[in-house]
């Protein structure tokens, strides 16, 4: 249920960013004419009231249940989320793509993408020798594939061109 | 015109693309967890650089054997590979305990007779259907685009009101960049890699690979030991099933197109409902659930009749039937192809050599199918830790190859950890992906029509077409309130 009021929270939140955002676009063009602004206006304002909507549930919920509202922060519950492991390797999974696209533009795609697949192999528990075997394989592969095959052109390496200069 | 379109569709390159994009569609389909939508958006950059008529055929290919090869775990391991699976994997495991070849080939031959039922309904019906189409002004749109979206909100999502924020999350996606009517820049940050739109592509692979990524990397050790009894009549079995169980077939296959034609509605569904009508005529209702042979038939004619039921509003309205052509969509588009009625007209070569690639790609899942079912167990041992930072790299470089954008790719992946989350808090990702498509469409049509009428809203209703769709889309939302209302009577008159 908790899901409910998070929801609907976000809810209000995107509809009164997106009316914020929406000030400095006109909402008629001229008479009879609806401008820029109209439709996210209208977007907006079914986000509002889906977000009111769910919060008025969330709160109709417990008072059924006979239990008081509790938005108090439990601090507990939350590390006890961000602990569990299933999340936990989805965080670091999603940790290591940010560095992997961050480094593109300095490293180059496929030098980039090789440590990238290696890394997350051998931290996810594959052994070091079958990962550098199946990354450098899959590089090569992809090489085939997108530089051979359809004429992809990939991010060079800024390192590269320095080095080469 | 015959021999153009097979001069057209037997070109060694299509031929080699289609077996390719079947081959791929067998190991993304067979690996429980990856469904056949995740496939369609990592192939779509693939289609990109090659012709209309390869491109497309690809996504028709893979997502028709995807949908087989989802039975292969449900067979083998009693967990359905796809969502489109689902009806059947109880049964389908049952039979499978003794005869798993056996169970798997009538299930490749169901599957394959089942998507050419549905690609002969799809042929017949959609130049009919284009016909009626060309009549239709931006109100007939605007309430066709309407219906579809609402009836992926209330078919799939899990609760209405979030199906409906998700559409709203996709339309203001959809709003970023130049505005369709006036040429307005909007929501760009001042970024002018946002001016031409968020790019489609990379929102796909986003949206649907990612989650399903972080997902399937909770639990990196998974992997499935298997062995594949042999042994057993598998021809023979396979032809007293179709003998036997004929009147099934059919009656599953155009259940399936139909509710594969219907937007919103995909081949899970398709499958579910063709189950249980299977179920409620059988003979031995009683066996269902616990091994019919009956049941797996009429699920896995259903699920592959959807598929290419699915693309008869596509083509016709240019209105996704499912998430699958939702994507098609986007490829298409990417081709400089609008689907609707006037791509019946304008490219009727090009449409007729797709309408042939349907009966070819479920010809191919016949061979392809075969050998997916002799290589089952390997496909099944490869393990998560090694599988997704591959299909990651492949996100990465798909998302990239479009428009050689590294932004392409932080759009890919933002939107992908926004999909996680909202999948976890029960937001559906498909309506989200169906309003980003049809988001310009839907409000294209709604400011046009605002404008010719000078904004009385009673146009949307004055063209009996358009208050048809209207009512349509009225009843689509009154049936769940209509039903939990009699679910509410059902059990106040039985505690009574």
């Amino acid at each position: 249920m908790m899901r409910d009021l998070i929801v609907g929270s976000i809810g209000v939140v995107l509809g009164a960013f997106i009316i914020a955002l929406c000030r400095d676009l006109p909402v008629f063009i001229a008479r009879g004419y609806p401008g820029p602004s109209f439709f996210p206006l209208i977007l907006a304002s079914v986000s509002i009231i889906c977000g009111l909507f769910l919060i008025v549930k969330f709160v109709r919920n417990l008072k059924t249940q006979g239990g008081r509202p509790n938005l108090r922060l439990d601090v507990g519950s939350v590390k006890k989320v961000f602990s569990s492991v299933p999340l936990r390797n989805a965080i670091k999974f999603t940790v290591m793509m940010i560095v992997y696209i961050l480094l593109i533009p300095y490293v180059g795609f496929f030098l980039t993408s090789l440590i990238f697949m290696f890394t997350t192999q051998v931290i996810y528990g594959v052994s070091t020798l079958k990962a550098l075997a199946i990354s450098s394989a899959a590089t090569f592969f992809i090489y085939i594939l997108f530089i051979a095959i359809l004429k992809v052109v990939v991010p060079e390496p800024i390192l590269g061109a320095l080095l080469y200069r | 015109m015959f021999f153009e379109v097979l001069q057209l569709v037997l070109q060694p390159h299509v031929l080699f693309a289609v077996f390719i994009a079947e081959l791929f569609g067998v190991f993304i389909g067979a690996m429980p967890g990856l469904t056949a939508t995740m496939a369609t958006a990592l192939l779509v950059p693939f289609t990109y650089f090659m012709d209309p008529i390869a491109g497309i055929s690809m996504i028709i290919a893979m997502a028709a054997v995807a949908i087989f090869a989802g039975d292969i775990p449900a067979v083998l391991l009693k967990i359905p590979g796809t969502p489109a699976s689902a009806a059947q994997t109880i049964d389908a495991y049952q039979l499978g305990r003794t005869k798993p070849v056996q169970t798997l080939f009538v299930d490749l031959v169901c599957s394959s007779i089942g998507g050419l039922i549905g690609s002969l309904i799809l042929i017949f019906t959609s130049p009919m259907l284009a016909e009626f189409a060309v009549n239709f002004s931006s109100v007939e749109y605007f309430w066709l685009t309407l219906w579809g979206l609402s009836m992926a909100i209330v078919i799939s999502a899990e609760e209405p009101i979030k199906g409906v924020l998700g559409v709203v999350i996709g339309f203001l996606i959809a709003t970023i960049g130049i505005e369709p009517v006036y040429g307005y820049v909007r929501f760009t940050f001042g970024r002018v890699e946002l001016l031409s739109g968020i790019s489609f592509i990379p929102a796909m692979i986003g949206l649907f690979a990612i989650p399903e990524l972080l997902k399937q990397i909770s639990r990196p050790h998974e992997r499935y030991s298997i062995h594949l009894l042999k042994g057993g009549r598998t021809y023979e079995m396979v032809l007293i099933s179709l003998r036997r169980f004929k009147t099934t077939i059919t009656r599953s296959a155009l259940i399936g197109t139909f509710i594969g034609a219907l937007p919103g509605a995909g081949a899970d569904i398709a499958a579910w409902v063709s189950y249980g009508v299977a179920k409620r005529v059988s003979k031995k209702p009683e066996d269902f659930g616990k091994g019919s042979l009956e049941g797996v038939v009429s699920a896995t004619s259903a699920n592959n009749a959807a598929l290419s039921g699915a693309w008869i509003p596509l083509l016709v309205f240019g209105i996704p039937g499912d998430s699958i052509t939702a994507i098609a969509l986007g490829a298409l588009m990417a081709h400089g192809l609008r689907p609707g009625p006037m791509l019946f007209q304008r490219h009727g070569l090009l449409v007729t050599a797709l309408f042939t690639i349907f009966i070819l790609a479920n010809l191919m899942m016949l061979l392809v199918g075969y050998l997916s079912i002799k290589l089952s167990s390997n496909i099944l041992r490869i393990p998560r830790n090694v599988l997704v930072p591959l299909i990651a790299v492949f996100c990465v470089i798909g998302s990239y190859a479009v428009n050689n954008s590294l932004f392409d790719v932080w759009s890919m992946l933002l939107l992908g950890i926004l999909g996680y989350f909202m999948d976890r808090l029960g937001i559906p990702i498909p309506s989200v992906v169906l309003a980003i498509i049809l988001g310009p469409m839907v409000e294209f049509n709604f400011i046009t029509t605002l404008m010719k009428s000078d904004l009385n809203p009673l146009i949307f209703i004055s063209r009996p077409i358009g208050a048809g769709l209207a009512l349509l889309t009225l009843l689509t939302w009154a049936l769940p309130f209509i039903r939990a209302g009699r679910i509410k009577r059902l059990v106040r008159g039985r505690s009574q």
